[in-house]
């Protein structure tokens, strides 16, 4: 039975086999794409999640401009290695953000209640400007080169992470 | 045609090895470019990461499957003209891409960083490249097809619909992200892996004189990797609010891919089986051993830290690094070194210019990916350790010094590498010194 399976699917003709590729392709899209869609389409903001003010949103775009992203995440997880960084996230904790920023590396620490845990203007803004000074051995890039008025969103924008 | 490409893809990887390399410097040296935007870490890991998969791996691959193609069916490329044009849109888009984000464009999208201008050109290229290569296999005059074909036809088809999907920007919050790992999880699976697979099922045979061990077996492979790579990506997003059952099921999908990477290895080792001479004989060969056994280590580590347990030391450290330079350098790029090696003296119609220089390329980038993998992956498990003792953050930043500098020499290994492979190519082709640009003498 099986031999006979395998020797059937050895002789299908090519436009067969890529329909049958297409099909199983568009089963995985459905599975862990469409349905969950439709799954998350009813989330609320809830947690840290607030529209941003004008100012708050071009230090957002800023934050991905520069990349700050692939040296820091926007994630707290139920795991051992995240207590002391707050509650886990919330699916509604995202809800105003695109892109989303939740990042997939810890170069920097993270920064989903950044807010809360440093909450000084000053200190953030210094840290952005001359990272090595405020923290020996950091290894983050400064940022002397942005605009005071970048500057100034981009650390109203961390201070919104609450 | 297909030494078009091979010779953009060798352009591309000397420069985005480079880029590689300079970014590296920043965790050592974060003074380097100090006050020059262009050249800020998280301007540059985009131009390096993305520049890979599309400069590099993909052109590399192309100029593969337009070199076997035409040997598959027994019959000329359908309109090579297309290959061509098509070479240039994604090359345009390339440079937009790279240019883009290195001047502040970005999408902000883990490997769909680059601006939209760019996906559209890719897009353009892709599909005009496809309807050529199905077009030729339609006029195809052998009527036998090889597994090769199959693997060629099912990536255009996977990948087409990956990168529409994965770039279309309807999505927010934790939708784009299930999103985002759909693309980024799929462009590895559906595009590297199994493009090329088919052409590691034609070089296995080709270079060790021996056919692959069973074509059955081959199917079943492409079957399992159709059906279980595509539901892979929610594994990337373990332990964050996405649905339970979501990230659940797409461990099981991970722990499905067993089945086929067994049967691929398993196949190739049939054509290997008592043919080991080949390896003195023939420069390709030594490549496609160690991209088996790269592919190998590859598809250990990754179902095995899809597991929770091993995920929740390893995420978001270094070892995630050490990961994707297992699979792309390890496995995808020894591969495609294997085809160019295979591909350059039968384009050329002469032996490769130096055999030596061969080796010497082959033992700096071993021992180059080698030590920067395992390099990686301590200083991941390091990571892991120290964000579970509690101590303050730079801790880990601290101790990883030691690991940074080294990643930079083991770098510094596999571009010198690869810098004599562009010479040991260019020589082949150009024998006698005259001055000729690179790619004007390639027998198309
Ligand atoms: C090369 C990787 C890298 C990049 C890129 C980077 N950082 Fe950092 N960041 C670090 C490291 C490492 C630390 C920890 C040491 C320190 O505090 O300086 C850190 C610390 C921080 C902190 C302090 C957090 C805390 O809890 O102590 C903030 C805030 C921060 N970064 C914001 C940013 C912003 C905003 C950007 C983008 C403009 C950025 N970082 C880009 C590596 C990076």
């Amino acid at each position: 039975m099986i031999r006979r399976v395998l020797r059937r699917l050895g002789e299908m003709p090519l436009w067969l086999v890529v329909i049958g590729a297409a099909s199983v392709f568009t089963f995985g899209v459905y599975v862990t794409v469409v349905w969950p869609a439709f799954q998350m389409a009813p989330i609320t903001p809830e947690g840290r999640a607030h529209p941003y003010t004008a100012v708050e949103n071009t230090g957002r775009l800023i934050y991905f401009r520069e990349g700050c992203w692939y040296c820091h995440t926007q994630q707290v997880r139920p795991v051992a290695a995240d207590r002391a960084l707050g509650p886990p996230a919330l699916p509604g904790d995202y809800y105003y953000d695109v892109p989303q920023p939740m990042g997939t590396e810890r170069t920097g620490p993270d920064l989903f209640h950044v807010g809360s845990r440093i909450p000084s203007y000053i200190w953030l803004k210094d840290h952005l400007v001359n990272p090595q000074k405020e923290v020996p051995g950091s290894v983050m890039p400064s940022y002397s080169y942005l605009s005071v008025g970048d500057q100034d969103a981009l650390v109203r924008y961390l201070l919104s992470l609450r | 045609m297909a030494m078009r490409y091979i010779t953009w893809s060798l352009i591309w990887v000397a420069i985005l090895m480079g880029v590689g390399l300079v970014a590296s410097a920043q965790f050592f040296w974060p003074e380097l470019w100090r006050g020059i935007p262009y050249m800020s870490f998280g301007r540059l890991r985009p131009v390096h990461s993305q520049g890979i998969l599309y400069g590099w791996l993909s052109l590399a691959m192309i100029g593969g499957w337009l070199y076997i193609l035409p040997r598959l069916t027994r019959s000329p490329l359908y309109r090579p003209d297309i290959a061509r044009r098509a070479l240039f849109v994604w090359n345009l888009a390339l440079v937009f891409g790279m240019l883009g984000v290195m001047a502040g464009l970005t999408q902000g999208y883990e490997y769909g960083d680059w601006l939209w201008p760019s996906d559209i050109l890719f897009v353009i290229a892709l599909f005009t490249l496809a309807y050529q290569l199905v077009q030729s296999v339609r006029m195809r005059r052998e009527q036998t097809v090889y597994v090769s074909i199959w693997y060629m036809l099912g990536t255009l088809v996977w990948f087409s619909g990956v990168y529409l999907i994965g770039n279309t920007p309807l999505f927010s919050g934790m939708n784009q992200m299930n999103v985002n790992w759909f693309i980024g999880h799929s462009i590895v699976g559906l595009w590297f892996t199994t493009g090329i697979l088919a052409l590691a099922y034609y070089l296995f045979p080709k270079v060790f004189g021996q056919p692959i061990w069973s074509h059955r077996l081959s199917l079943i492979g492409f079957w399992f990797i159709g059906t279980f790579y595509i539901q892979n990506g929610p594994h990337h997003l373990l332990f964050s609010p996405m649905m339970y059952w979501l990230q659940s099921w797409s461990i099981v999908a991970s722990i499905f891919l067993f089945i086929p990477v067994w049967a691929v290895l398993a196949n190739f080792w049939g054509s290997v089986r008592g043919r080991w001479q080949a390896v003195s004989t023939e420069p390709s060969a030594r490549w496609l051993l160690t991209g088996w056994a790269f592919y190998f280590l590859t598809c250990l580590q990754g179902p095995l830290q899809a597991l929770r347990s091993v995920n929740a030391y390893t995420h978001f450290s270094h070892w995630v690094v050490g990961h994707a330079h297992l699979a792309l350098l390890g496995f995808a790029s020894a591969f495609l070194y294997a085809a160019i090696y295979y591909i350059v003296p039968h384009v050329a119609h002469r032996p490769l210019f130096s055999r030596r220089l061969a080796a010497v390329h082959y033992w700096l980038y071993l021992v180059g990916t080698s030590f920067m993998v395992i390099d990686l992956t301590a200083a991941g498990l390091i990571q892991g350790a120290i964000w579970r003792t509690g101590l303050p953050f730079i801790a880990s930043v601290i101790e990883l010094q030691p690991y940074w500098v080294l990643r930079s020499w083991t770098g510094i290994l596999v571009l010198a590498g690869q810098l004599i492979m562009t010479y040991n190519v260019w020589r082949t082709f150009h024998p006698a010194r005259v001055a000729r640009p690179l790619g004007a003498a390639s027998a198309e």
